[in-house]
């Protein structure tokens, strides 16, 4: 049902209907903005990303072709941008580099990591390196299967299973830590 | 071994586990201690992932992601250079193949590879072929009678002249003849007016002699 009503949305959308393009937004800014903000761990950096996502989905929407979902497809276009927000935020680390909480400045990361302190998971997720980050989050919160998070993230799927099982390992190491 | 456990955990997680492998996924985790704590913090992410309050939106300029393209005009049209090709090669295929498009009473004509203007140009080629035997026809009657008055003229002058030179030539001939003749008996008068002196001489001479 939603399917078609996306379609419908998308048509008019590429055509130029403003108001389609609105109620798509709607439809997903909720889903992207949560996506974006325990990505980055910030809601400053959440919206913007949440933006670039919606800019850059708008500029590639004519070249949706309803092979998949467009929720596959906007989050395949949400990690694209993703990866290049982080690169310019921190150009000398890797992707696969441990992210470091800087715990004796208090921002809007610490808030955010706060205002959800009741969810361990998405605070023990933001010490992760960014490529494994991006599995647990389409796993676990996008619910995605293994074959569409690798082809959203253009890897293979024993890669994508790879990912997660190192991203358990940190996550335990974290989570005990801060149990303890 | 790293990948059958990841594999396993996997399969777990997608809930696609046949019997076999549930029970090496069970034994596994009972084994393994680190394999169970994993699989136990899999189970923990999913009901946390659950309990996940979505954080509210912040107010965002929405319409600013609308990047309102231009209005094309009607040459800027992305069908525009297709159509385009479409009707080159359209018009070459009229050309290649010599189309014609003919409007008649009945009705509108296409044509290929030039029948058209091949039956068009035998008509006007019968047509002009038939003029002109009938104006070759025509002259040569007219060519036909004008020798006959001709031949006839000459003929006449002919026989005229032939009649008017034998006449001359008989009136020439004859008073040729004529004057021969009377040269002729001028000629016999002389010889015998000859013959006659001297025979008068001959008879003459000898008495005169004899005394």
């Amino acid at each position: 049902m939603f399917t078609k009503k996306d379609d419908a949305l998308i048509a008019l959308a590429v055509k130029g209907d403003k108001n389609a393009w609105l109620k798509l937004i709607k439809r997903y800014e909720s889903v992207m903005y949560n996506y974006a903000l325990r990505m980055t761990g910030n809601p400053d950096d959440g919206k913007d990303l949440m933006q670039e996502i919606f800019i850059s989905v708008y500029r590639n929407l004519s070249t949706f072709r309803n092979e998949g979902s467009f929720k596959s497809w906007i989050f395949r276009i949400a990690h694209f941008r993703c990866i290049e927000f982080y690169r310019r935020k921190k150009p000398n680390q890797s992707l696969d580099d441990c992210e470091e909480f800087e715990s004796n400045e208090r921002g809007p990361e610490q808030d955010f990591v706060s205002n959800q302190s009741n969810n361990r998971l998405v605070n023990a997720m933001q010490t992760l390196p960014m490529n494994q980050k991006a599995v647990v989050e389409l796993k676990f919160f996008g619910q995605f299967t293994f074959d569409e998070i690798a082809e959203q993230l253009a890897i293979s799927s024993n890669t994508a299973k790879s990912r997660l099982y190192s991203a358990l390992n940190s996550l335990k190491i974290v989570m005990e830590e801060e149990h303890a | 071994m790293h990948n059958r456990e990841e594999w396993l955990l996997a399969a777990w997680l997608e809930n696609r586990l046949t019997e076999d492998e549930r029970r090496e996924f069970e034994a596994l985790c009972q084994e393994d201690k680190e394999f169970g704590s994993r699989v136990e913090l899999a189970n923990q992410s999913i009901m946390l992932a659950q309990d996940y309050e979505p954080s509210p939106v912040p107010e965002w300029n929405r319409e600013a992601s609308f990047l309102s393209t231009p209005k094309k005009h009607w040459w800027q049209w992305q069908g525009l250079p297709v159509t385009s090709m479409a009707m080159s090669v359209f018009a070459m295929c009229l050309v290649v193949f010599n189309v014609e498009f003919r409007l008649e009473d009945s009705g509108m004509m296409i044509s290929f590879a030039g029948k058209n203007e091949q039956q068009k140009l035998e008509q006007l080629v019968d047509a002009r072929m038939q003029i002109l035997e009938q104006r070759q026809a025509e002259s040569l009657d007219s060519y036909v009678d004008q020798l006959r008055e001709d031949q006839l003229v000459a003929t006449t002058q002919l026989t005229n002249f032939v009649l008017k030179s034998s006449r001359t030539e008989r009136r020439e001939d004859f008073a040729e003849f004529i004057r021969f003749i009377n040269e002729q008996r001028s000629d016999d008068q002389q010889f015998y007016a000859r013959q006659l002196n001297q025979l008068q001489e001959d008879l003459l001479t000898p008495s005169s002699r004899e005394p």
